[in-house]
């Protein structure tokens, strides 16, 4: 599983002109929105808001590239070959899910040293670890539920349901406007978002509170349901195609 | 499973059938591969070969029918690392070294030779530390079929190695195949050449229409085969009759033409003359395709004769 891992993460940062897309779009983002909806002079809770939610939004973001990488290595014939050596899925599913975590890293790293270099956010040590490390976890149920959609979707399918999934999710998960601005009969479906929950864990992180249970529990729920996806999709990837 | 034994069995199928919708792609085939063998599977496009393939290395299911190797369901060989594959379809991943690529595939195995060996054997010694994407056709084929052999498996199975490849890296494969196969490795390939399966297969399995029309030797094999086609203007001749001429394997009639498959074209043309059906006669060599055909006759009871009762 390491060296797959080593393997993919090395095909990853190879790639120059993916890896520069990976940051220049969450911090192009994160840049141009904190200075068209922050007011003159923020305060450091609103400058930590706006920067927790446009990590947040990268990290998704770089989720669905690793959704349509996913989908490339099927197309090209790399996912059979895996099949035809003796890796078992779940340690191909791992593997890959750790590698697109490491992905995560960029938006994450970016919009943080941004925020706190550019923007001058102000959070003490422990927070702003133990932010970016609950984001950093909090993406898993993501990460797997793409890895699922990746192994199941031809590339062209991937970038298009990924990309459909990516705005459905962060609209209804109260990633661009809060929920309470929703209307009335989406906020019961918004609250079981991973997207919503992702957003609520990152919050609760930076304002310094201890995650509610019902996040933790509801994100635990989706990285089940994920990890049970991309398995199926992993295997039945093999099958067809 | 570690037995020596020689007659140990490493494939076998039992009426196995796997169907695309209407299409039986796989028709009832039995297969009994041993330990040690180079066996070929031969057949024309569409023949079945490279679902046979699917369905013996667990990418496929089969419909019906039972598939063992080592005795074992396919996906459990896979696991352990007692098989090794070259695919058809697919390409190589971008980005990485020859090395790397080989090399990873070769951790994957428990008990795999050391790289250099695999590298040595399949003649990448010198491209070792290339991007695989950088390859030409003939070197990113070497590269998969050192994927194949990296972990040592005991069943090597390569679906149209040498398709595509130019005669210089026909040759470099099938060099390296047999120092593979030297070991004592058991090695099935699918090929549409009759030539190739004759020089470099112990056995060859001729399949068509998704079932096994012969196996043997190859001289078994060529013995089966037409060689030439002699045709003639059908005129008031029927077709039964020609059927039964010296030398000839088949008949088939088109567009007002018999086109005679035989292993001994001069008796067939000279006993044509006696019966005064020389009209417009030509004969050719027979092409694999020819031979499937007669293969394909003496195996089914109705024949592929058009129009022949008019």
């Amino acid at each position: 599983m390491y060296a797959y891992l080593r393997l993919e993460t090395l095909r990853l940062l190879r790639d120059g002109g993916f890896i520069i897309m990976s940051l220049v779009m969450p911090v192009t983002i994160y840049l141009l929105f904190s200075a068209l909806l922050l007011s003159d002079h923020p305060t450091n809770d609103e400058l930590v808001t706006s920067m927790v939610g446009m990590a947040g939004f990268g990290a998704l973001g770089s989720v669905v590239n690793s959704c349509v990488g996913v989908a490339e290595d099927k197309d090209i014939g790399w996912l059979r070959q895996l099949r035809l050596t003796p890796l078992s899925p779940v340690a191909v599913v791992v593997g890959r899910g750790l590698c697109a975590m490491g992905l995560v890293l960029l938006p994450l790293t970016a919009v943080g040293l941004l925020g706190w270099l550019v923007k001058g956010v102000h959070l003490d040590a422990a927070h702003w670890a133990g932010t970016f490390l609950l984001m950093w976890i909090g993406i898993i149920p993501m990460i797997l539920i793409g890895l699922g959609a990746g192994y199941l979707l031809s590339v062209q399918k991937a970038h298009t349901y990924g990309l459909l999934g990516y705005m459905v999710l962060s609209a209804i998960g109260g990633m661009w406007v809060t929920i309470d601005r929703l209307p009335g009969w989406v906020q019961p479906a918004s609250k079981i978002t991973p997207t919503f929950r992702f957003g609520q864990l990152s919050r609760d992180a930076s304002a310094g509170h201890t995650p509610a249970i019902a996040t933790v529990a509801i994100l635990a729920g989706w990285a089940v349901i994920g990890a049970a996806f991309a398995l199926y999709s992993y295997r039945r990837s093999g099958r067809t195609g | 499973m570690t037995s020596t034994h020689a007659e140990e069995i490493v494939v076998r199928f039992t009426d196995v059938v796997k169907s695309y919708g209407p299409v039986r792609a796989v028709n009832g085939i039995n297969l009994t591969i041993r330990r040690g063998e180079c066996v070929a599977l031969l057949g024309p496009n569409g023949a079945g070969k490279s679902t046979s393939i699917g369905l013996m290395l667990g990418l496929l299911l089969p419909d019906s029918g039972r598939i063992e190797i080592f005795g074992r369901p396919p996906e459990q060989a896979m696991r352990s690392g007692q098989v090794g594959a070259l695919l058809q379809e697919g390409s190589l991943i971008p980005r990485v070294t020859v090395r790397e690529l080989v090399g990873f595939i070769r951790g994957t195995y428990p008990s795999a030779p050391p790289l250099e060996e695999t590298l040595r054997i399949a003649n990448l010694d010198d491209l070792a530390g290339r991007r695989v994407d950088k390859l030409s056709g003939g070197q990113s084929q070497r590269v998969r079929f050192a994927i194949a052999m990296a972990g040592g498996s005991d069943l090597v199975v390569l679906d149209e190695p040498t398709a595509a490849l130019d005669v210089e890296s026909r040759r470099q494969l099938w060099t390296a195949m047999r120092a593979y196969a030297a070991r004592g490795k058991t090695i099935l390939f699918s090929t549409h050449y009759l030539e190739e399966a004759d020089v470099n297969a112990d056995r060859i399995v001729v399949i068509g229409d998704g079932s096994v029309l012969a196996e043997g030797t190859s001289d078994d094999i060529k013995s089966l085969v037409a060689d030439r086609t002699v045709s003639i203007v059908l005129g008031a001749d029927d077709p039964d009759e020609l059927r039964a001429l010296p030398g000839v394997t088949s008949v088939t009639v088109q567009e007002g033409r018999a086109h005679i498959a035989t292993i001994d074209s001069d008796a067939t043309v000279l006993a044509l003359a006696a019966r005064g059906a020389v009209r417009g006669l030509l004969v050719s060599g027979a092409g694999i395709e020819e031979a499937f055909v007669a293969l394909t006759e003496r195996n089914r009871p109705g024949p592929v004769r058009e129009g022949s009762h008019r």
